[in-house]
């Protein structure tokens, strides 16, 4: 068992060895980069509950090229879509700690623990770094009589229970259909119309009278003429729609962007954090990782394990504040 | 846009463009043709390929990608009776039995013919009439979806051949097999025992590699004697045209209900090819050749397959929709490439659109010569000793269905259902029902539930809102008919000996 770990040692001794001779060799040459921080392990497996195509793959690909670009290692996406994460989940939180099986997960967590769906929490994790957020809206359809929170909610008080809230029970839209409906006083009712795509289907066809979706996808609706914005689930206005008004604005208290979240299994190696730490304030001064993003409508959020601790306790309670769990 | 779309035909003829989408069909066509790739994988591969291309070569490689993967399942499904994607089910049921009659050229053309002739026609209702379908498409809301999957499920009626109650079973047994895990809306577990993996609920790519290719193997090991190889022949006619021309109304329904169920979000050609397959049955004056070798019924499952690809990429275009697995990926392709699929696409980018149909085009075209012109080389697999090509295949499922999720759960889930789909087989169970259950199984639930949550629990709607009105009234005509059809039979049975 000692021999086998002084084995083991030595072998990444020798890794070491090899990186620093790559490196020096490397600032023999003229025009090479060499801000790259020194990774524990080779190469990483980002594990994504996501298939490809969507927002939460296209967030991880943008981070794994940027985090590759600014370390040593090569990152390769695995995505484990089933089971809305809970597979994913396991396999990392049984991963090995070198730093080697990583998990690219979002607020979704919170909600999947919370509703029951899901044994993993954010603190079964040792959370590593956020890198970027997509910002979500209300949307109502163009001909809807209300065109502001303030007349939505004065609109619901005179009609309770006949505004259908389509989100996706059980996922992070449920939270921000809560929310909503707390803001008018329960007169609403919140009902299942599945993902994104499914709930504008179902509230142009009529089905549902507001819906949460992403920004990206509103501004084209919004500019069809097929829908109205009442606002941006943020404190701050997002710089790719300023016209939205944000929620804060209009008094509502909710500010939910989707941030994407970066773990490592709870008892990863020192080593892996440290060298987090590194990478995440090589990639803050990277324009391009801005640049990248803004194509696929994400905003550059990153945070140091430190701060990404901080801000899922804090995600994480007021998602829970907001289900009353 | 007939302009533009005859200005982008030239400028993918470019030399270098045709190049990457002959690729791609390639590509397409090798990983639907094994078992447990599939289209879907192909692109999440290509995908990354083509960051550094130009895009409208990108997308031109993208969509040739998708129709290769929708169409590469006719050749394995024909030849050895494994689909190789869930869209060549049907495939198998007539494909096989005409190959081994010694067949094998002429139901490989029928079904490449077939395939390009759907592929063009759902082509032409996405040019011609892409903007005020996708209208029609949304107010087809949670209550029309619920009907329509009734309506589709009472086709197993008629896919379940001459026994109503075996098919009805299989039917049974795969609706309950896509209720294991999450049920679809709220978070009650169901039949996992406490695993986590099963959780997960059972995906579509294990349960259709086992119950269709596992099975398969299974049997070609435990029935040696069935198929003497050397005297198998390899040539064989062709199509004929008579015949082609007989299958014109059967093509032109099957790309109807392959673009129908295309376009509806969420369903996907996994069931277009068994429901246009059940319809051509029951609308066929000869239905008792079907399963037996009839041309009828690969006219049908392989028009309506590669039409549903027009159906697919149509809210796809108009509202950004994706309609399955594959669609949902080349969404994420276009946005790559600058573009939002989304309500602006057509007024804004009609250059792009029309690059997507000359590529749609193109490729099908490809399609068809690349495949006629290799068609004598693919009968030779059936040449290859059994002991050497089904270790292959059997490796190639597995390492297929280990990387769908990338983990080896779905491997054991596959040889179950290998084993469950083998004894369902040998004792007279159909096996379209089941997959057809499972498919259905899931859209049916979630639906449901949402159309009572939306009428806050008044069941009329399914029959106050007038589409789901129709298609309920269909269901019930369709189950008259077939119940019908076999009190029918059965007095001829009993009458004839005496």
């Amino acid at each position: 068992m000692c021999r086998e770990i002084r084995d083991l040692k030595e072998e990444s001794n020798m890794h070491k060895l090899l990186k620093a001779c790559v490196i020096s060799a490397g600032m023999l040459m003229p025009g090479v980069a060499l801000a790259q921080v020194d990774y524990p392990v080779d190469t990483i497996r980002l594990f994504v509950p996501a298939n490809p195509g969507g927002g939460t793959d296209a967030g991880a690909r943008l981070f794994a090229e940027y985090f590759q670009k600014h370390s040593d290692a090569t990152v390769a996406i695995v995505n484990q879509a089933s089971g809305g994460g809970v597979v994913a989940a396991q396999t990392v939180v049984n991963g090995a700690k070198d730093g080697s099986d990583l998990f690219f997960f979002h607020a979704a967590l919170h909600t999947a623990n919370l509703f029951g769906q899901s044994p993993f929490s954010w603190d079964s994790f040792k959370p590593l770094a956020t890198s970027s957020e997509i910002n979500e809206v209300y949307a109502v359809r163009a001909d809807a009589p209300f065109s502001t929170i303030a007349e939505l909610v004065a609109y619901a008080q005179e009609h309770p229970d006949e505004l259908n809230v389509g989100s996706q029970l059980g996922g992070t839209t449920q939270v921000k259909g809560e929310a909503l409906n707390a803001a008018a006083g329960g007169k609403m009712r919140i009902v299942d119309a599945g993902t994104e795509s499914d709930r504008i289907t179902t509230l142009l066809g009529g089905q549902v009278e507001v819906i949460s979706m992403s920004v990206a996808n509103a501004k084209q609706y919004v500019a069809d003429g097929q829908m109205k914005v009442l606002a941006l689930l943020n404190e701050n206005p997002d710089p790719l729609a300023p016209e939205f008004p944000t929620t804060v604005s209009q008094g509502v208290d909710i500010s939910l962007p989707l941030v994407m979240t970066i773990y490592g299994p709870i008892d990863v190696d020192e080593a892996v954090v440290t060298a987090f730490d590194k990478t995440i304030a090589e990639m803050r001064n990277d324009p391009d990782f801005a640049a990248a993003l803004a194509k696929q409508s994400q905003a550059p959020a990153l945070r140091g394990p430190a701060e990404a601790a901080a801000f899922l306790e804090k995600e994480q309670s007021m998602i829970a504040g907001l289900l009353g769990k | 846009m007939f302009e533009l779309f005859l200005g982008s035909v030239v400028h993918l003829l470019e030399p270098q463009i045709l190049i990457l989408m002959a690729l791609g069909v390639t590509v397409g066509v090798v990983f639907g043709a094994l078992p447990g790739l599939s289209a879907t994988m192909a692109l999440a591969i290509l995908l990354p390929v083509t960051f550094a291309m130009k895009p409208d070569a990108g997308i031109a490689m993208l969509v040739a990608t998708y129709i290769g993967g929708v169409s590469g399942g006719l050749v394995a499904a024909t030849l050895l009776r494994i689909p190789g994607t869930p869209s060549s089910i049907a495939t198998t049921f007539d494909g096989y039995p005409l190959a081994q009659k010694g067949e094998a050229i002429k139901a490989l053309a029928t079904g490449m013919v077939a395939s390009a002739v759907g592929g063009l026609l759902g082509l032409a209702v996405l040019v011609a009439f892409a903007p005020i379908i996708a209208r029609y498409a949304i107010q087809f809301g949670a209550a029309e979806y619920t009907s329509l999957t009734i309506a589709a499920l009472m086709l197993v009626v008629v896919l379940s051949e001459s026994n109503l109650v075996k098919g009805l079973i299989a039917a049974v047994l795969g609706l309950s097999i896509s209720t294991i895990g999450f049920a679809p809306i709220g978070s009650a577990q169901r039949f996992s025992f406490g695993s986590v993996d099963l959780l997960a609920g059972v995906s579509i790519i294990p349960f259709m590699v086992g119950l269709f290719a596992i099975s398969q193997l299974l049997r070609e090991f435990t029935e040696p004697s069935l198929r003497v190889k050397s005297r198998l022949n390899l040539g064989g006619a062709g199509i004929k045209v008579s015949e082609f021309i007989g299958n014109i109304g059967n093509m032109i329904r099957s790309s109807a209900i392959g673009i129908g169920i295309g376009v509806l979000p969420g369903i996907g050609g996994s069931a277009a090819n068994l429901v246009a397959y059940g319809a051509a049955r029951s609308a066929s004056k000869d239905p008792e050749a079907f399963g037996k070798g009839s041309v009828e019924g690969i006219y049908s499952a392989e028009s309506a397959n590669n039409a549903s690809v027009g159906g697919a990429l149509l809210p796809l275009l108009t509202l950004g929709i994706p309609g399955d697995g594959v669609t949902a990926i080349l969404i994420g392709g276009f946005t790559v490439h600058g573009l939002q699929p989304g309500p602006l696409l057509f007024r804004n980018e009609p250059g792009i659109i029309a690059t997507i149909y000359a590529a749609f085009l193109l490729a099908t075209i490809a399609l068809l010569v690349l495949q006629l012109a290799t068609i004598k080389m693919f009968p030779r697999v059936l040449l290859i000793p059994r002991h050497y090509l089904m270790p292959v295949l059997a490796l190639l499922m597995v390492v297929g269905v280990y990387v769908s999720q990338y983990r080896l759960f779905e491997v054991w889930l596959m040889l179950g259902f290998g084993g469950v789909g083998y004894v369902l087989e040998r004792y007279g169970f159909p096996l379209g029902p089941m997959v057809l259950g499972f498919v259905l199984g899931t859209i049916f639930e979630t639906n449901l539930r949402r159309a009572l949550m939306f009428s806050k629990g008044d069941w009329s709607v399914f029959l106050t809102r007038p589409i789901s009105g129709v298609l309920l009234l269909g269901a019930v005509l369709l189950l008259v008919y077939s119940v019908t059809q076999i009190v029918r039979k059965r007095r001829r049975e009993t009458v004839r000996p005496i």
